[in-house]
């Protein structure tokens, strides 16, 4: 007997595409190989569950933005499962372009890692602004950070309140400048002053 | 954008000016984000480490700093490994990043820090710095630095961080807290300092109160981690924790978790404070969490001798969580449910309606689930509704789920025979669908297993083979499906039906299907009514334009007293087909049908093996062929290939690879050299084993692989050696040959390793040849002479019979092989298997390697005479024994077989007191200790299991089968205890077995 543990949080695109992937339990996936090879059966059979339903799902809007009730109570409506080879089970949820996804042992206890997967969704749409590819990539250290207060190297969970996380990184990470915050004629002669400056050198 | 500062020098401003006009630019085409680049592409590992420099700048320059660091990492977790000196470098790049105070570069150098941190020197470096960060005045900061000290540090400083640890463990701030008590828990895990940690016990206790909930959970695991074996210290623990309220559904968790182990510590259900235990248990299920509720529900369940009114709480409420609209709270609860059925199907069934509107949930996780658990409370009545039900979904499905649910439909087929109509019906319409080759097969696996446990059924079966066969599209479901029809179809009661669905597949398929067609027609000729017409439709076959399809035509006229010649030309030499119908009438009374029908005696691939070498040799040395010499060790391609195979499958499809590959080997033979067509028709498994020269040398080690070649191959040493062995060893391979053992460190100047060969012998070993391989690792010095001295005191059957030197001096870094063998001493008794530890001796004469070569006759005083003690190694019963799994029947029957079969065969019954923690961890130290094969899926246990019965399989040298039954069960204080029932053909290696054990 254990606590919860993660064996590994995966963050894909929807072609399967790792943007992010971090391994808990390094003896179980020791090679690249093998996570690949994970990672492949993931995606595919996070297809073939949630087949039937109108090929990807779509993003639920309403999610995003850091106004909405986080609070105890978690948001576990499309939280797919999907079992995996070699005894794991996967917990998967869409946003966008993306899958969000955490991997434990199939004899854990699959809400556990829900709350998990819906804290770190949470905490990174309010820091990266949405949740989707180019976000990710673009606030790629948000993701990073996310996951390193989420989650402990060694699997345990370190922390389930998305709202905690976030002010605890807050400092930490710039907020993503917002479009709807600046004119456009102020956007334009940033823009332009930069330019001009940076030809100048 | 992300990480843009203004402030700075000028390159820092350029930077920042850089950044946030791309940013813009980025932010004015936001409505076309799918359009824009990632800002990682054309990442390239080379220039990061070359970037990684920007750390070494005196004016660390933020901004950039952090997006290398981030490129970085995102190589990082893109699998991109590293070398070791390209990791060094940038490691001692990152720790000049501490010289900044920026918070956000801080965090990502930590995150660089344990993703690069591996050597001791590396350590060290750090852990100054982050000392330096624990004692910060900044919360989070202190509570990072904590998590990164603990992973990366080495047992010898645990002691130098006590101080700080110790006082975070009790911090008001929870992040700080939290950290410490998982840094705790990383170096408990690590090994390091199990000691110091255990000194904290009272901080720990303390952090329990903490008001934060996370602080209360991470010092509950701990705590747990601290006390697990004690029993005592843990059921206080569970009472503290219970008393004070758990202040998260996680720590509910956990406490639940505790609890059970309790409970199990003390007994089970009887145990002294269960009742207590259970009760508190039960009103868990009331928690307003979910995750609370499912794991009470799933504690319950694995309560050991749980009644069942104190489960029925945990299925109501598992009940009610079936309707959430969350997918993953009902997988979860449906999957409590299955867990419960397996135990107590009556329990679940009155929930069977909710369970049934699962069926058709969107999340086909939760559908397959709902199906299985139905599947195992369904009583009797409800199986035409459920089948109903199935029906619909199947279509929905993916392969590996249809392939779940055709499993759990075999299932309630063998449990309520007489509802089989439905069922079969059931998977006749399963096998017209769509469907991939796994699918097919285990809808035909499933029907063979329900033919031959229900005879009732066989009719239907039969007809929804036939019809799969019309149109099948994977030509090796349909080679195996002709051969059932060909062994079950002549005794129905219509055997003439099948003959003409046969008869087609002859007209329209490939070669492959074809020949088996053909197999499967002469079956049918046993019926005397349609003997006739049998040979009539073989005689068309004579002239197919396959040389398989011809061949097996021509054996079968033969057999049916058909001359081949009378009505087409000869389409082989006639005496290529006579060696297979004297073979197998001189080797077996039943005559000519064994060859086709029979259970094989002997693995089919030995059999090839046998009958090509058979051919081989002169007609008139060579006599009669005797079937009772052929090897029962199947070859290791062959056992690998079972020991890899899911265990039901393996069972059903080594019965009939046998017969099927029986046919396929007879019929082959009897064309002279087996043909490539021959191969062709047996499985692709099988195939695989046919070519297992091959496949063999894809298992075996490297080592492995030298030593047998410098034993056996047809190099000019082995050959030299292989005439001064002893007599036994000439012209045959070894009965088993051992893995590779060293016997030196990896550091020795000679490295000497060695392997052990066991030959077969009249009525046991004949004796154990000891192969040495002795390298030479000195640059200046040659080994003159060496040879291996073997101390064998310790067996009282056999001794040292004899040495050979190696044949060459062995030069600088060169190679040489020794032999030690020994043979059955005077009063040794038969079979001769002896156990025991051996200690060799390496004896040599050392010269210098100029003069070796510079002087014809090497001076003698230049030369000196040493002795090296190696390790001990020992000769095991598993040296002696093959796994090999029960072949085409059941194990059961196996057994009474074997004590049916001769009066020398003896019954042994012992137990014994094994000192492992768990049911599971004795059954596999069980399994590789005796090494032999374990059937019928009996080597997997689960790991909660505290009774389990194993049964395992081999053939000992001699050719003798041995069976052994161990029923493993927990023992109630401490250990497990293991009874072992043996049965052989010989006493003696029941009794082998025995002592080995003890």
């Amino acid at each position: 007997m254990d606590q919860p543990r993660v064996v590994a949080f995966v963050i894909q695109n929807n072609a399967g595409k790792r943007l992010l992937a971090r391994y808990y339990d390094a003896p179980a996936f020791p090679t690249e190989s093998s996570r690949q090879e994970l990672e492949e059966q993931l995606h595919r059979k996070v297809a073939a569950t949630t087949a039937g339903r109108g090929g990807a799902a779509v993003a639920p809007l309403s999610d995003l933005g850091a106004g909405a009730p986080w609070g105890a109570s978690w948001n576990g409506d499309d939280v797919e499962v999907v079992l995996l080879p070699g005894g794991y089970t996967a917990l998967a949820k869409p946003s966008a372009d993306v899958w969000l996804a955490v991997v434990a042992r199939s004899e854990e206890n699959e809400l556990v890692f829900a709350q998990v997967l819906n804290t770190v969704y949470s905490a990174l749409s309010a820091l990266a602004d949405e949740v989707r590819e180019l976000r990710i990539l673009r606030h790629y250290e948000a993701a990073l950070l996310v996951l390193d207060e989420v989650l402990d190297d060694s699997g345990v969970v370190l922390e389930t309140d998305p709202v905690e996380v976030q002010e605890r990184l807050a400092p930490v990470i710039a907020r993503p400048v917002n479009l709807a915050e600046q004119s456009l004629s102020e956007a334009l002669q940033n823009a332009t002053a930069s330019v001009t400056r940076s030809l100048l050198k | 954008m992300s990480f843009a500062r203004g402030a700075g020098g000028g390159a820092a401003a350029e930077e920042a000016a850089e950044e946030s006009a791309r940013d813009l630019i980025f932010g004015l085409l936001k409505e076309d984000d799918a359009e824009l680049v990632s800002p990682f592409q054309g990442i390239d590992k080379a220039v990061v480490v070359q970037e990684v420099r920007v750390f070494n700048e005196n004016k660390l320059r933020v901004a950039r700093c952090v997006r290398v660091l981030v490129r970085l990492m995102y190589l990082v977790h893109q699998g991109t490994t590293l070398s070791k000196a390209e990791s060094t470098d940038v490691f001692f790049a990152v720790t000049k990043l501490f010289s900044c105070d920026d918070a956000g570069l801080r965090r990502l150098t930590y995150l660089a820090i344990k993703e690069l941190a591996r050597g001791t020197d590396e350590v060290i470096i750090v852990t100054n710095c982050l000392t330096k960060d624990i004692t910060s005045t900044v919360d989070t900061r202190r509570a990072n630095a904590t998590r990164v000290l603990c992973r990366v540090t080495d047992a010898a400083m645990v002691a130098q961080i006590e101080r700080y640890l110790k006082q975070e463990l009790v911090d008001r701030n929870a992040n700080v807290a939290s950290a410490a008590l998982v840094g705790a828990l990383t170096l408990l895990e690590a090994g390091k300092g199990e000691q110091t940690v255990r000194r904290w016990s009272s901080e720990v206790t303390q952090a329990l109160t903490h008001p934060y909930p996370m602080v209360q959970y991470h010092a509950l695991a701990l705590l747990y981690r601290l006390r697990r074996r004690d029993r005592l210290a843990l059921s206080k623990l569970v009472q503290d924790v219970a008393r004070q309220g758990a202040r998260s559904p996680l720590t509910a968790v956990l406490l639940l978790r505790c609890v059970g182990q309790v409970i199990e510590a003390e007994g089970g259900a009887s145990g002294a404070n269960a009742r207590q235990l259970i009760s508190f248990l039960e009103s868990m299920l009331r928690h307003r969490s979910d995750m609370v509720i499912v794991e009470a529900a799933r504690v319950l369940s694995t309560v050991r001798g749980i009644d069942a009114a104190d489960l029925q709480p945990a299925v109501n409420a598992m009940q009610i969580q079936l309707a959430s609209g969350k997918p993953v709270v009902r997988y979860a609860a449906v999957r409590t449910l299955n867990q419960i059925a397996a135990g107590h199907p009556h329990l679940v069934s009155p929930a069977n309606n909710d369970i049934e509107n699962l069926v058709a949930d969107a999340n086909r996780s939760v559908a397959t689930l709902a199906i299985t658990t139905l599947l195992r409370t369904g009583t009797e009545s409800s199986v035409d509704r459920l089948l109903k039900s199935m029906n619909k979904l199947l279509n929905d499905l993916s392969d590996d789920f249809k392939v779940t649910v055709i499993e759990a439909v075999r299932a309630l087929t063998l449990k309520y025979p007489h509802k089989h109509h439905g069922l079969i019906a059931f998977l006749g319409n399963a096998l017209r669908d769509e469907g991939g080759l796994e699918f097919k097969r285990a809808v035909v696996d499933t029907l063979f297993i329900v033919m031959r446990e229900i005879p009732d059924a066989k009719e239907a079966c039969l007809h929804h083979l036939v019809e799969l066969v019309e149109d099948c599209e994977f030509a090796a479901l349909s080679v195996r499906v002709l051969h059932v029809l060909g062994t079950e179809g002549p005794q129905m009661p219509q055997p003439a039906q099948y003959v003409r669905h046969i008869y087609n597949r002859i007209i329209l398929e490939n070669p492959m299907v074809r020949a088996a067609a053909v197999s499967a027609l002469f079956r049918f000729a046993r019926v005397s009514t349609l003997r006739d017409s049998i040979a009539l439709l073989l005689r068309h076959c004579l002239l197919d334009n396959d040389d398989e399809v011809r061949d097996r035509a021509a054996l079968y006229l033969e057999m049916l007293g058909e001359a081949s010649s009378s009505s087409s030309p000869p389409l082989m030499p006639s005496e290529r087909v006579t060696p297979t119908p004297n073979s197998s009438s001189s080797s077996s009374s039943s005559g000519d049908e064994s060859v086709v029908d029979g259970e094989l005696p002997v693995p089919p691939e030995n059999l090839q093996a046998a009958l090509v070498s058979f051919l081989r040799r002169d007609e008139a040395e060579r006599g009669a062929f005797d079937v009772s010499k052929v090897s029962k060790v199947p070859p290791p391609a062959a056992t690998a290939r079972l020991s890899e195979a899911e265990a039901g499958r393996a069972r059903l499809s080594a019965g009939i690879t046998a017969v099927d590959g029986g046919g396929g080997g007879g019929g082959g033979g009897g064309g002279g050299g087996v043909s490539s067509t021959a191969a062709g028709t047996a499985l692709p498994g099988d195939a695989a084993a046919a070519g297992a020269g091959a496949a063999v040398s894809a298992f075996r080690h490297p080592l492995q692989e030298e030593f047998l070649r410098a034993l056996t191959g047809a190099t000019a040493a082995a050959t030299a050696a292989a005439a001064q062995l002893p007599s036994w060893t000439r012209g045959r391979s070894p009965f088993k040959s051992s893995t590779v053992l060293e016997l030196t460190d990896a550091e020795a100047e000679f490295l000497v390793a060695v392997m052990k060969h066991v030959y077969e012998g009249e009525a046991g070993a004949a004796g154990v040849l000891l192969q040495f391989r002795v390298e030479n690792t000195l640059d200046e010095q040659v080994l003159a002479q060496c040879r291996l001295q073997v101390d064998a005191s310790e067996l009282s059957q056999l001794s040292v019979a004899g040495t050979l030197p190696a044949t060459v001096p062995v030069a600088c870094h060169a190679v040489a092989w020794t032999y030690v063998w020994l043979e059955p001493t005077a009063d040794a008794m038969p079979p001769c298997i002896d156990t025991g530890t051996l200690r060799p001796q390496l004896a040599y004469v050392l010269q210098d390697a100029e003069e070796a070569s510079s002087t014809e006759t090497p001076d003698a005083t230049a030369a000196w005479e040493d002795e090296y003690g190696l390790e001990e190694f020992d000769l095991d019963t598993a040296d002696y024994l093959h796994p090999v799994p029960v072949r085409g029947m059941s194990f059961k029957a196996a057994w009474e077989a074997l004590g049916e079969r001769a009066e020398t065969s003896t019954t042994l019954r012992e137990t014994f007191a094994l000192p492992h923690e768990s049911v599971a961890a004795a059954v596999k130290a069980v399994i590789a200790f005796l090494g032999m094969a374990p059937c019928e899926g009996t080597e997997r246990v689960s790991a909660t299991a505290t009774e389990h019965v194993l049964l395992l399989s081999g053939v000992f040298v001699g050719n003798a089968q041995v069976l052994c039954r161990g029923d493993v069960s927990a023992a109630a204080d401490a250990g497990v205890n293991l009874e072992v029932m043996v049965r052989s053909e010989q006493p003696a290696m029941s009794e082998i077995i025995m002592a080995s054990i003890a």
